[in-house]
């Protein structure tokens, strides 16, 4: 039975309109302000949300992205008091399903809601029809659910994807996974290690060359964009591409034609591109670093890979991969983990992801050799050493009570508003770093409801997690 | 840096070319070149851990060893590797494409390019 949830401040208009969707067989529940709904959202799977505009702790159109970052984002219906051509454009661009005013009638309401669970009951049978091959990818966090969900979703067209994602976050797994999903997966997934290519031989090993096109070329190669030909390219950090390539490479890109290196004659090769990178692009583009018309080209859809520090519940899952993997392999003795171990891996904040993490567990595997369980101890150093320095400072902070402004307030610069606002920020950035992410730890330090918290956080632009 | 190549004992002959190449081209790197299945996964576990300061050149000169090595991938996951491949058909680029391997290139080849690969990988730090 589809779930609805009403968030609207004024318990008879959720008591009237709970009655009539359960007169419909709906799952109907409601909620008075809009972090009770939010914690509701993300904590349950809903397929209708009634939103209302004005709620006594916040604004609901400021909640629509933090809702739509739901792995199985609800339809959201913004349901208003007044009409305000404003808000409705805000809400229709952020691809709300309806906009509705409270005043209107009851069946036009109705009307809006058959044809969202109408939509609803199509998508899911399209996402349920197509399970996603996801192979090493390892973890069930939020992150990477809404991860592989792009990635299903990018799987079932043509388009250029980027993945952008830091160090050892896997980008080259979901580009595969991309691959493996998509109508190309019977034919080659060639990887192209764009750090790796000396600058004189990238253009004939992309486009190959002919025989006595250069010194040493004593025959005819096929280059790596003919071996894509019909399946898919991925360009793996591709930020590294030297520029006179990158304007080779787009014109074979866009016709599917390009000559190879010492050729008279033009070759052809269907390929779908995938790149990924570590690099701000965006950045390089400002810098003269990377082609503008190339980055655009390339980059019509993105994909972010999630740094571990920011998806800590997979960690367990990850470790136990990683080890049974290894137990195959090596036919080792089964380690355990003990509590304090694994504290410890929640504690660090793996700047180099989870292939850090597989590193310190093969260290720590290692180190305790016939141990049979794992502690702290067995770790790394520099793990230890962070996990203790935190401590320690965590320590230390508790002593000092309550903040205290060290300088007069800018009253000439900010208004009370502006000045409030900018302290919120302040205090959000402090907790996430402070916690490392770790938003259940954010919210008991903050008080905060998980709901509230992450709408704080898109709201003032901090990254969550 | 160190170059860990592997060429199976049943395929020295095949393999002596290349191995005579990379020691001509990178004299004074370490080169240590393992011939059996079993000191290979011996190496690799030593080498679990960071290893940046590693580069892992395997020969496949048959599919059905590309195959083998394939029970290996898990491990060789992160770590710089290169194929030699005994061809370049689809098969063979698919399986070899699970490796996600740095670079790869035909037995047989001159290996002029891998040597130029294998130069710039050995000055740079992994990324």
């Amino acid at each position: 039975m589809p779930k609805i949830l009403i968030i609207d401040d004024d318990p008879n208009i959720c008591s009237v309109l709970s009655e009539k969707f359960k007169r419909m067989d709906q799952d109907t529940h409601w909620s008075l302000t809009l972090s009770d709904g939010l914690n509701r959202i993300f904590s349950d799977e809903f397929d209708i949300v009634f939103l209302d505009i004005n709620l006594p702790d916040g604004n609901g159109l400021e909640a629509i992205d933090a809702i739509k970052d739901h792995p199985f984002a609800p339809e959201i219906i913004i349901m208003t008091g007044e009409g305000d051509p404003e808000g409705a454009e805000i809400a229709i661009k952020s691809k709300v399903w309806d906009y509705i005013q409270k005043s209107g009638s009851h069946k036009q309401i109705e009307l809006s809601l058959i044809r969202a669970l109408e939509y609803r009951q199509q998508k899911r049978i399209i996402i349920q029809g197509k399970k996603i091959k996801r192979e090493a990818i390892i973890g069930e966090s939020r992150q990477i659910k809404l991860c592989l969900r792009n990635i299903l979703k990018a799987s079932k067209n043509e388009v250029p994807i980027l993945i952008t994602g830091e160090t050892g976050t896997g980008k080259e797994l979901f580009a595969k996974a991309l691959h493996e999903n998509s109508l190309r997966h019977q034919n080659n997934f060639i990887v192209v290690d764009c750090t790796s290519l000396p600058e004189h031989l990238v253009e004939s090993i992309l486009f190959g060359h002919s025989k006595g096109a250069f010194t040493g070329a004593d025959s005819h190669k096929a280059g790596l964009i003919t071996m894509a030909d019909g399946g898919t390219l991925f360009l793996d950090e591709i930020g590294e591409l030297p520029l006179v390539i990158q304007k080779k490479f787009l014109r074979a890109f866009q016709e599917k034609r390009f000559r190879p290196v010492g050729s008279k004659i033009e070759t052809s090769s269907d390929f779908r591109l995938i790149s990924a990178t570590h690099r701000n692009l965006t950045e390089m583009v400002k810098k003269n670093q990377f082609r503008e018309d190339f980055y655009f080209r390339i980059a019509s859809i993105k994909i972010e890979t999630p740094p571990l520090r920011n998806r800590k519940s997979d960690i367990p899952l990850l470790v136990t991969h990683h080890m049974e993997r290894k137990k195959k392999i090596f036919d080792e003795l089964p380690h355990e983990l003990s509590q304090e171990f694994l504290e410890d891996l929640y504690g660090y904040d793996w700047p180099g992801n989870v292939r850090e993490l597989f590193n310190a567990i093969d260290y720590a595997c290692s180190d305790a050799f016939q141990e049979s369980i794992l502690f702290s101890k067995h770790l790394p150093d520099n793990i230890r050493v962070f996990n203790i320095k935190n401590k320690i400072e965590n320590h230390n902070g508790a002593a000092s009570d309550y903040p205290t402004l060290e300088k007069s307030a800018p009253v000439d610069k900010f208004s009370f508003k502006e000045y409030i606002e900018k302290m919120k920020q302040t205090y959000l950035s402090d907790l996430i770093s402070h916690t490392q992410g770790d938003i259940k730890t954010a919210c008991r330090l903050s008080g905060l409801s998980r709901g509230h918290l992450y709408a704080l956080l898109k709201k003032h632009n901090i990254s969550s997690p | 840096m160190n170059f860990i190549l592997f060429i199976h004992q049943d395929s020295l002959k095949k393999g002596i070319t290349l191995k005579n190449i990379i020691d001509k081209n990178f004299y004074g790197t370490e080169l240590q070149t393992l011939h059996t299945f079993n000191s290979f996964k011996e190496r690799l576990k030593k080498s679990m851990g960071p290893s940046e300061n590693e580069i892992f050149i395997l020969l496949a000169e048959s599919r059905s060893r590309l195959n083998e090595f394939a029970s290996l991938i898990g491990l060789l996951e992160g770590k710089r590797t290169i194929l030699i491949l005994p061809d370049e058909s689809k098969a063979t680029l698919s399986r070899a494409s699970e490796f996600f391997p740095r670079f790869f290139t035909p037995m047989g080849d001159t290996y002029n390019d891998l040597c130029d690969v294998l130069n710039k990988m050995s000055n740079q730090k992994q990324i």
